[in-house]
């Protein structure tokens, strides 16, 4: 099938790329989106003292 | 050393690996028997895991 | 009528805050808009990879790359962005030295999965699912960038010409940087472009002059007195070891400094002058004592490498002593 790939979606804060795939007749058969990234947030902050964190995690999105 | 110990520990180094001494010039033979006892110790400590940098990120001389 | 120049903004592995930072010049952005073509800018318009890639060598006059260098996806980005800009910028504490989600170096890039996959509290994965670099799905295929074992600053893997630090930067620097470029006045390779002395000088708070400290406090046993030294109550700060030229933006707003502008002039590794830093304002009568005073401070690490452990000698987690501490 013919993938069409959106990357990066743009306009937003973040990675996301979309994979379409069309069929023969040229109608979109499914579409994905995907999430390319990986920071472990939920991981880093593990041992940091607790009022550190409210100046750590704004970093998710500075938007 | 307290401080670089601790700092040494969260990255995951064994802070054994860390060692202050003040020897003298003239004390010939503390000298020899620290480095001998701490030569030691690392032996038994093993080699360090190495922190290889990634493949993809070794650096070319890329310019515009 | 001089021809324009052309700027391009490249995300890697960011938040977003430094693009919001450019847009936070308010009305300059005119002006910046009458100096330069905006070549690539995915956050605010609608280019793609392959508008990039057709741009051709040398051919982005000024390149800014926020964000840090997280997954080969940011690596190609980022020896993308270096062949095709004359001059490309470090632009943010992430593309200087790792920012915030370099710490997860404290970390190999398999615990951070294993935890944002398998054991967060949020997370329900009972058949241990984990992003493919390669997956067929009935229609084709699908790929996902591979992350690398762990967060590099962006000098780490091409050559950077200007850093403008800080998380975000601030936009009386950013003013500054597309000033010097408009005007043809660059400052020397390499150079940071902020203050040059640290943000102790430019700290409103009272202080004696070497800054004495006799313990480190959790901020909850602190009796806070606005106006006096974070350090001198026991709170941890990065003042004395942290570049200027955020006018304390921290400090003002009543929180202790942690670093985001990086080290000052000919530091190699921002969190070993923070330890020295801090170890040489301890006032102590005996070793111990000094010992004791030091131990009290409960995230060594934590505070020396906030925003740079990418950049730090030891570099990522040596796995010889797990579980932490």
């Amino acid at each position: 099938m013919k993938k069409i790939e959106i990357d990066p979606i743009s306009r937003l804060e973040g990675h996301g790329k979309i994979a379409i795939f069309l069929d023969d007749a040229g109608d979109v058969a499914n579409a994905y989106l995907q999430i390319p990234e990986l920071r472990g947030f939920e991981q880093f902050c593990v041992g940091r003292p607790v009022e550190e964190v409210p100046r750590i995690v704004p970093r998710i999105c500075g938007v | 050393m307290t401080l670089l110990k601790k700092v040494l520990r969260q990255m995951g180094v064994n802070p054994e690996r860390l060692r202050l001494e003040w020897v003298s010039a003239s004390e010939a033979q503390l000298f020899a028997q620290t480095v001998r006892d701490f030569t030691e110790q690392i032996r038994k400590l093993g080699p360090l895991p190495k922190g290889v940098v990634d493949a993809a990120v070794a650096r070319e001389e890329v310019h515009a | 009528m001089p021809e324009k120049f052309k700027f391009a903004f490249m995300p890697s592995g960011s938040c977003g805050g430094c693009e919001i930072a450019v847009v936070d010049i308010d009305e300059v952005i005119l002006k910046v808009a009458e100096l330069a073509d905006i070549v690539y800018w995915p956050t605010a318009l609608d280019f793609k990879d392959k508008d990039l890639e057709a741009i051709p060598d040398g051919g982005i006059t000024v390149g800014f790359f926020n964000g840090a260098v997280r997954n080969d996806h940011d690596v190609h980005h980022a020896k993308l962005m270096r062949q095709k800009s004359q001059v490309l910028v470090a632009f943010g504490a992430c593309a200087q030295m790792g920012g915030i989600p370099s710490l997860g170096n404290f970390w190999t890039t398999e615990d951070l999965a294993h935890r944002m996959y398998d054991t967060v509290p949020s997370v329900v994965n009972p058949e241990g699912t984990r992003p493919q670099l390669k997956y067929d799905v009935p229609e084709g295929e699908l790929t996902l960038p591979r992350a690398m074992d762990r967060t590099y600053a962006l000098d780490q893997v091409v050559n950077v010409d200007y850093y403008l630090p800080g998380c975000p930067p601030q936009p009386k620097w950013i003013i500054a940087a597309v000033e010097a470029v408009a005007k043809g006045e660059l400052p020397p390779k390499g150079t940071v472009i902020a203050g040059t002395k640290a943000v102790c000088d430019e700290c409103p708070r009272e202080r004696t002059e070497e800054k004495q400290v006799t313990a480190f406090k959790r901020i909850h046993l602190v009796e806070n007195d606005p106006k006096k030294c974070f350090l001198e109550q026991g709170i941890m700060c990065c003042g004395p070891a942290t570049r200027d030229g955020c006018e304390a933006a921290c400090i003002v707003a009543g929180q202790a400094c942690r670093g985001c502008f990086g080290p000052t002039d000919n530091v190699n590794d921002m969190g070993a002058k923070l330890a020295s830093a801090i170890a040489s304002i301890v006032v102590a009568d005996t070793r111990d004592e000094a010992d004791r005073i030091l131990s009290q401070l409960d995230d060594p690490a934590g505070y020396f490498y906030r925003f740079g452990l990418a950049r730090s000698m030891l570099g990522v987690q040596r796995g010889e002593l797990k579980g932490d501490k």
